[in-house]
């Protein structure tokens, strides 16, 4: 296998978006930050979107989350270019989006739906949705040479991905089966039995409700529609780059596996698949444990070992897998990590920037 | 420990929720009870880890280690649910597939959950098609979705005024909260990010579910020292100890019920064949 690191800043000079993706605790957020401050070393005006950042993160980056202001300026020393961090909070951008889009009479009525209430505030689309808006709207200031997108954290990948689509339909109310809206549907007399079984089961009010939300939004649908476009035409560029982030668990390799051919089918690709976390960064200084017999300790660096050897199989049979894709494959080793200050972040760029490697 | 009937088992992404689930599905399978192992996705993460040749189903199917699993998403509970009421699936299954029901399900995120909570805790109201199970262990989701699943009946009996759904609502609602029949173990590990979130999870969870909660510590090194004459190794080992003292005092500083499991050096099918005697230390 050959390796080589190039730096993240090299490495990305001639792009403007890079998205990182993977399910939730496999470490986008930080290989976002982490990416974006060296690009913002390199001299590069950067933009970081990230969602749902850890206590310690916005801590330690001075963020203010309750600020009114939606982004924080990061300084520090030897900084030549420039780095602003934002942070979506899903329900608040929905909803800036909803109403910039509605009459304002409109939007109160809508405000007080206790359905309307309920999508921005726990549909996973809605999240994903907020995030791409979010992103569409910074690329319109034309302010930055670079955009680091941290997507928020799924169960599946591939969610992000199809909530676009999934969002649209939704509030086309439109399925492709049928050419009905909700509204017509249910005021069609002779589905009325359908209706009356719905409101046993949900109750009259909830199919109010319903009937009131449709009403409302359908006019968002086109809106939906034009910021989907914007963000697909942006995703589809060569300048966009797309990190897939995975840890080198059996299931979490097998999902890789599965997102490329479910992806292929909505036009997305990734570009370098990140194994984070591979193993041990310090088994590749320490050749020999210096343990004899069986113990329990020389268990524990053989186990380390073969999961490290584990680990880089699994790339290569990924590898071996999706050579139709053209894709990078790229891998982490874990890293000592003490963050207590800016410093300790900056340096841990550092690090990781330098322990990027491409096999 | 008394294991209760329903058992779910949450986390951040990560920790190792799937296969503490599944250690716990064994062991509890060891002592001689009807055990059902729950994922709650529309992919199972359990089959790669148990390298069982065939994938789970809705309905719930036997697996190698003497445990029977199943996996489910709200949709598949609700079209259950409503069958068992019209008696006819064909008809339900019909109602699913016009985009209006499909929109309905959408539209109310808490109906999929509330679908998904009311088939966990079915043979404890007495209501809906019941799980013939003495412990039903549910893979649940990571710790925010998770939130939201648990909290959904409860908001649900709020925002409804009256009508089936808000006594469905109630009753699990209060299913939920009945420490006598849930338990909840919420996964961490000695690791100073995921123990600040562990911290965050019991602010939102603490007060209201007390009692069932318990935490698990995942991956402890079941060490106290190095004997190695590598000093890179046996550095960077002692280092990890000695940061491992620190978050477990952070762990038992947090929670009264705080249990731990060591990293498990050999495939986790080999190990759960092996699995034997007591479970669940006290950290």
């Amino acid at each position: 296998m050959v390796t080589s690191t190039l730096k993240l800043s090299q490495k990305f000079e001639s792009h403007n978006l890079l998205t990182f993706i993977g399910t939730g605790g496999v470490g986008k957020t930080s290989l976002s930050v982490v990416t974006a401050i060296q690009a913002a070393k390199s001299g590069r005006r950067v933009a970081a979107i990230t969602i749902d950042p850890s206590r310690r993160l916005t801590h330690l980056l001075g963020m203010d989350l309750n600020s009114q202001q939606d982004f924080q300026s990061i300084q520090w020393d030897d900084m030549s270019g420039s780095l602003d961090i934002y942070y979506v909070d899903p329900e608040t951008v929905f909803q800036q989006f909803v109403s910039s889009h509605l009459s304002s009479q409109l939007y109160d009525k809508l405000k007080s739906n206790g359905i309307y209430r309920q999508i921005s505030k726990n549909l996973r689309e809605t999240h994903n949705f907020a995030a791409l808006y979010k992103m569409v709207e910074i690329f319109k200031k034309d302010e930055y040479d670079l955009v680091v997108l941290d997507t928020p954290p799924c169960d599946q990948v591939i969610e992000f991905f199809e909530s676009p689509s999934r969002l649209q339909k939704f509030f086309s109310n439109q399925g492709e089966d049928e050419k009905k809206t909700w509204v017509d549907w249910i005021q069609n007399k002779s589905l009325k039995f359908a209706e009356s079984f719905i409101k046993k089961l949900v109750g009259g009010e909830f199919v109010d409700e319903m009937n009131g939300f449709f009403s409302a939004v359908g006019s968002l649908k086109s809106e939906i529609a034009l910021v989907t476009e914007e963000f697909l035409v942006r995703m589809q560029k060569e300048s966009s780059y797309l990190f897939l982030v995975y840890p080198p668990s059996l299931d979490k390799v097998s999902d890789a596996r599965y997102l490329m051919r479910e992806m292929s089918k909505n036009n997305f690709f990734v570009n370098e698949f990140v194994m984070n976390r591979a193993y041990l960064k310090v088994l590749d200084q320490s050749q020999e444990p210096g343990l004899s017999g069986d113990s329990e300790e020389l268990k524990l660096y053989n186990y380390f070992v073969e999961m490290k050897a584990r680990s880089l199989s699994q790339i290569e049979q990924l590898r071996e897998e999706l050579e139709g894709y053209s894709l990078n494959f790229s891998l982490l080793p874990e890293i000592e990590a003490n963050m207590q200050s800016l410093n300790d972040i900056l340096s841990f760029a550092q690090k990781m920037d330098e322990n990027w490697i491409v096999t | 420990m008394d294991f209760k009937k329903l058992i779910f088992v949450s986390g951040k992404g990560g920790t190792g929720k799937t296969t503490l689930s599944l250690i716990l599905a064994r062991h509890l399978a060891l002592k001689g009870k009807k055990t059902l192992f729950v994922e709650l996705a529309s992919r199972s993460s359990a089959q790669s880890l148990l390298m069982e040749t065939s994938a789970p189903q809705y309905n719930p199917s036997p697996t190698s280690f003497g445990f029977d699993w199943s996996i489910m998403e709200g949709r598949d509970c609700l079209i259950e649910y409503i069958s068992s009421f019209t008696g006819v699936e064909k008809f339900t299954q019909k109602l699913f597939d016009t985009h209006v029901l499909k929109t309905l399900v959408n539209v109310a995120p808490g109906l999929n959950d509330l679908s998904i909570l009311g088939k966990l805790t079915s043979s404890m109201r007495e209501h809906g098609p019941a799980f013939e199970y003495d412990h039903v262990v549910v893979d649940a989701h990571s710790t925010g979705s998770f939130h939201s699943l648990i909290k959904a009946p409860g908001i649900l009996a709020k925002s409804v005024s009256s009508g089936p759904l808000k006594l469905q609502s109630e009753g699990i609602d209060q299913v939920l909260k009945d420490p006598q029949l849930v338990q909840y173990f919420f996964v961490g590990l000695f690791e100073s990010l995921p123990m600040d979130e562990l911290e965050d999870t019991m602010g939102t969870f603490g007060e209201e579910y007390q009692e069932a909660i318990s935490i698990l510590m995942n991956k402890k090194i079941p060490l106290e020292k190095s004997e190695s004459s590598n000093d890179i190794w046996k550095n960077f080992l002692e280092k990890q100890i000695q940061a491992e003292k620190v978050q477990k005092a952070r762990a038992k500083d947090l929670w009264n019920q705080v249990y731990y499991e060591n990293i498990i050096v050999r495939p986790l099918s080999e190990y759960l064949i092996s699995q034997q005697g007591e479970w669940l230390r006290p950290l």
